[in-house]
């Protein structure tokens, strides 16, 4: 390995055999560059008259921002890509935790420079920290195989690893729609949606697109009124309302029953979790005895309504 | 053995031995059931089980093979249940782990971190440790089985557990021991005497679900053909409808089963029938979705439960309970000691019409099966 100054042009941006991570953030590296320079050359090879990088795409994308025209790289003479990314690879994984994106793209290109699958399992995957089995094998592979939107639209949205491994159960068309349905909402509904989704599909044999074509669902996707976070929250509702179709007519049926009571705002009432016991659960603050007073006497004369039992499961 | 490979297709198709236990009696006595498998000896097991782990599908590949070792820890433990919801005080000798049979909600595919069938050949081990915990549970009526990480019989023609616990509980005055399956591998059972406290369990569900869920199990008809036989050779009966499966014609095709059961085995001889509707662990859920993608047993409303298991929607579980437990009273079992699995205190009060406090009393409930009549 030798150190050379090269013009930034003669490097080829094109050959991202060695990338694996897309979706850098550069601000942090353009800053650091800008103040220090290039402390750390990154890795380059030559393959059919290019030089091709290895290792350092973050450090030449912010040079390439600050408009610098030659920058130190260090020329590695290995012919073999796979010994060559393995070296990458180690280096990054020695400083910094990858992304399950970068893993996915680690993986795909271990094996296609030459790595089996099982040998990627046994000893890669626990260096990454990864459950050494074949299910997180292919859970890695379908991600790195996705199109680069797909991959895009995940990263942007923060999907965690759990809404990503849902979301390749879905076909390629069907990915990018998704993902960008769900992206404004957080991890947690997120995950909601494309289970209940894939749920509903699987139970109905009917497949996504006819899905959100469906009147409801349709109406909220191409509302011109609501954001798409809206759009995100009331087609999450919808879904778990085709989903859960006893559970969602229990909940309905419980608020109607407290709304007729005229039940008091600041007096809060929930069934148990799925109404898996009948406990009711109340509760209210107040800052003193006469709140205090006026809630209980307010509550102890709904309790004297003809209609309270109705609140009550038999 | 042509019976035997119709028990259980050509399992296994590999034997592992221990080392350690390579040289012991049981162990020639089990290698002697399957002298025509290819057998490896074994110095480290961990390489063994992280081979298997790292197959596509390491249940799948689990089941056709045996390991061959010893109980390192305890073989008796208290059932775990579930938090928050009511136990049994039942409790689990671990001898077997794994099963053969291939069923679709079945938790050890997730529970146990060995996919490998494995059984345990230290059984002087098992003796003393049965010994010491039975002295120390003098003043109750306990129950105690194989079947929770295994089937009870499934390998009973290969290692003939079945004789040897059968003569160590024959005769105990505070104990039921259970051997609970989906077998129909008896000739072992057939050829003991019968034993008030000896009670040989089945595991039962409606004929369409045996058949979607319960991969390369025997059918509904064998088993009952199977407990039928132990009943008339004079043994007590077990049944477990568990899982139940909330479907549409859930409540006809469950109906039709019990009538057969009862038709098999008389009330008088059934000594329990547990019930138990599907739950499952939420990680369970991935398993059974990369491993069954055709499955329909998800699509139903299954929500989380207080233990965070996901469990049928209370009043859809409510449902199932209620016209299983019809059935069963219709067609004679009034008098027979029901008793659920992993349910609260309300169902228990709503279905059988009584609330335990605690589990303690659903150990008392169950403690005096009928006598043989």
């Amino acid at each position: 390995m030798n150190i050379k100054i090269i013009p930034l042009s003669t490097i080829s941006l094109d050959d991202i055999r060695f990338r694996i991570s897309f979706f850098p953030d550069l601000k942090s590296m353009t800053d650091s560059v800008k103040r220090i320079g290039l402390i750390h050359p990154p890795l380059v090879c030559r393959r059919e008259d290019k030089s091709v990088i290895v290792c350092g795409w973050k450090r030449i994308e912010a040079c390439l921002i600050l408009k610098i025209k030659e920058i130190p790289v260090v020329y590695s003479e290995e012919k073999s890509d796979l010994k060559l990314f393995q070296t990458a690879l180690f280096e990054n994984i020695a400083f910094r935790n990858l992304d399950y994106l970068g893993i996915a793209e680690a993986v795909l290109r271990l094996i296609r420079f030459g790595r089996t699958e099982d040998d990627v399992i046994k000893t890669i995957f626990p260096m990454l920290g990864v459950p050494t089995t074949y299910e997180y094998l292919d859970l890695y592979l379908n991600i790195a195989r996705c199109s680069h939107d797909v991959k895009r639209e995940v990263f942007q949205a923060g999907f965690s690893i759990d809404a990503a491994r849902l979301l390749m159960r879905f076909e390629e068309d069907d990915r990018m729609v998704l993902a960008r349905i769900v992206s404004p909402l957080g991890r947690n509904k997120q995950k909601q949606i494309l289970e209940d989704i894939l749920d509903i599909a699987h139970r109905d044999g009917k497949d996504v697109q006819h899905i959100l074509k469906e009147k409801e669902a349709a109406e909220v996707l191409q509302s011109s009124t609501l954001s798409s976070s809206q759009k995100a929250e009331h087609l999450r509702k919808y879904l778990g309302k085709k989903r859960y179709p006893a559970l969602t007519e229990k909940e309905a049926k419980f608020r109607s029953r407290v709304k007729s009571l005229k039940w008091p705002a600041d007096v809060t009432i929930q069934p148990e979790p799925y109404f898996e016991e009948k406990d009711l659960h109340v509760s209210f603050s107040f800052k003193n005895r006469k709140e205090f007073l006026h809630i209980v006497k307010n509550l102890e004369k709904i309790s004297q309504d003809d209609n309270f039992d109705s609140l009550i499961d038999k | 053995m042509a019976q035997k490979k119709r028990l259980l297709k050509n399992f296994p198709e590999k034997v592992f031995v221990d080392r350690k236990v390579w040289k012991k009696e049981r162990t020639r006595r089990i290698l002697k059931n399957v002298e025509d498998v290819p057998c490896v000896i074994i110095d480290n097991v961990e390489t063994l089980i992280n081979k298997y782990s790292r197959k596509p599908d390491p249940v799948g590949e689990g089941k056709k093979v045996l390991w061959i070792t010893e109980q390192k820890g305890d073989f008796v433990k208290p059932c775990p249940c579930t938090p928050a919801y009511l136990g049994c005080c039942y409790y689990i000798i671990n001898l077997d782990l794994n099963c053969p049979f291939d069923c679709t909600y079945c938790i050890l595919q997730h529970y146990l971190t060995n996919p490998l069938i494995t059984t345990n050949v230290n059984l002087n081990d098992l003796w003393k440790q049965l010994d010491e915990f039975l002295d120390g549970i003098k003043g109750r009526f306990i129950r105690i089985g194989t079947g929770e990480l295994a089937d009870s019989l499934a390998l009973d023609h290969i290692t003939g557990n079945s004789r040897d616990l059968i003569a160590y509980f024959r005769g105990k005055k505070n104990v039921h021991f259970e051997l609970k399956t989906k077998s129909v591998n008896i000739d072992n059972i057939l050829m003991e005497e019968p034993e008030e406290n000896i009670v040989v369990s089945w595991s039962l569900n409606s004929e369409e679900m045996a058949l979607k869920t319960e991969a390369d199990a025997p059918s509904i008809d064998a088993r009952l053909e199977a407990a039928a036989k132990v009943c008339r050779r004079g043994f007590r009966i077990g049944f477990h409808f568990d899982p139940l499966f909330y479907y549409s014609g859930f409540a006809g095709n469950y109906d039709r089963v019990i009538k057969r059961m009862f038709q098999a085995v008389p009330p008088s001889r059934i000594a329990w029938i547990s019930l138990g509707s599907l739950r499952f662990p939420p990680f369970l859920k991935r398993i059974i979705q990369n491993r069954f993608p055709k499955s329909r047993m998800l699509i139903e409303e299954l929500v989380p439960g207080k233990d965070g298991k996901y469990r049928y929607f209370m009043p859809l579980r409510k449902k199932l309970y209620e016209k299983t437990v019809h059935s069963l009273r219709k067609y004679g079992g009034e008098k027979i000691l029901l008793y659920f699995c992993m349910e609260g205190r309300n169902m228990w009060n709503e279905i059988i019409g009584w609330k335990p406090r605690g589990k303690e009393d659903i150990e008392k409930y169950l403690s005096f099966p009928q006598e043989m009549s």
